[in-house]
């Protein structure tokens, strides 16, 4: 199954989120997962991979597959699906026709959002895009919001004002949010897994979180 | 999560290593390949409009010879402080000769004459 992880404003979790979230369901030995890295900056690709090497990390237990172009990248994903159970698809955040080709290939797109109005307007035209694209594959494409990078101990008046204009707009939701952790920078800077990183409170803490947040995404998926 | 002030509950959870079992016993999507024009076109409709190619790779600056003037900012593993000085026209002129013919850099020049003054003040 095909998960793209999208956004046409930049900064707000994507490639954070591919990246634990491939960690998460790469836990579980029998599953096959993967990463397409399609946004040319290969922040996974080549900074966080590069990163690994560079240490001397391991393979990570998911695949790195990169790819950004759009002459390129359906069939990346066509062969990316029939070779692996789970692949997130990590994309540039810009409004690119690429995002609209990984869209109407995928089987869910994931859409985080910061809880602030200008990222509120990226998910907004990012929804109907995926809506749109679905449509010209003949597909139904679900989305969902994800919100990202929240203070773990407080909820703010816009983070409040902004689910209820989500709910009631009847937007789907993960109600599960990615938290402002510094785990989450970590292993980006590391080159690392939540996995990998020393563990601390924090890191169980980071690791706990994405791993609901996976459970939410399985059980969406499953239910398909 | 909702209508919750303090959500400090996410770290109840452990993380369960059977995660998405249930996409393994889930047959594999057939997918047909999508009209690329049509989905280009409803993505462009909502501003999904910019292409995207690979990035060719960085061409390698070349080094510089050691006996090549230096110029602009120091490279990295300098330790150098920005500062900003003003000299009249005619001296700059000729610390950009000297720096040009000799390689030295106003750094080296300030150097040289810091150690003469220390010399003789001695």
């Amino acid at each position: 199954m095909i998960v793209s992880i999208l956004s046409p404003k930049g900064g707000c979790g994507k490639s954070t989120s591919a990246l634990t979230l491939a960690t998460v369901f790469a836990n579980n030995p029998d599953l096959s997962v993967a990463i397409v890295d399609a946004d040319p900056r290969q922040s996974i690709a080549r900074v966080w991979y590069g990163k690994r090497k560079e240490e001397g990390l391991q393979d990570p237990k998911f695949t790195v597959i990169s790819d950004s172009s759009d002459d390129t990248i359906l069939d990346t994903l066509e062969a990316a699906g029939a070779a692996h159970d789970l692949i997130f698809v990590d994309l540039e955040g810009v409004a690119g026709l690429m995002a609209s080709y990984a869209a109407s290939a995928s089987d869910l797109c994931v859409i985080p959002m910061r809880p602030s109005a200008l990222d509120g307007d990226a998910a907004g035209s990012a929804l109907k895009m995926i809506r749109d694209a679905g449509r010209a594959a003949r597909r139904d494409v679900p989305a969902r919001i994800l919100i990202t990078q929240t203070d773990a101990a407080i909820i703010t008046k816009s983070h409040k004002e902004l689910l209820a204009e989500l709910d009631g707009a009847g937007v789907g939701r993960l109600q599960t949010e990615l938290m402002r952790r510094a785990p989450f920078e970590r292993v980006m800077a590391e080159g690392k897994t939540l996995f990998e990183l020393t563990t601390n409170k924090s890191v169980a803490s980071a690791i706990s979180n994405t791993a609901r947040l996976g459970q939410e995404l399985a059980d969406i998926l499953e239910d398909q | 999560m909702v209508g919750k002030f303090l959500n400090l509950d996410d770290d109840t959870p452990k993380p369960d290593a059977s995660i998405g079992a249930g996409l393994k016993r889930k047959p594999k999507p057939q997918r047909g390949r999508a009209d690329t024009k049509a989905v280009a076109a409803a993505g462009e409709a909502h501003g999904f409009t910019r292409a995207t190619q690979p990035q060719p790779p960085r061409a390698k600056k070349p080094k510089l010879e050691p006996d090549q003037p230096r110029r602009g900012r120091p490279p990295l593993n300098e330790a150098m402080t920005y500062w900003r000085i003003y000299v009249a026209p005619d001296l700059r002129d000729e610390l950009n000769a000297i720096r040009d013919k000799e390689g030295k850099r106003l750094n080296d020049v300030l150097r040289d004459m810091l150690a003469v003054y220390k010399s003789q003040k001695r």
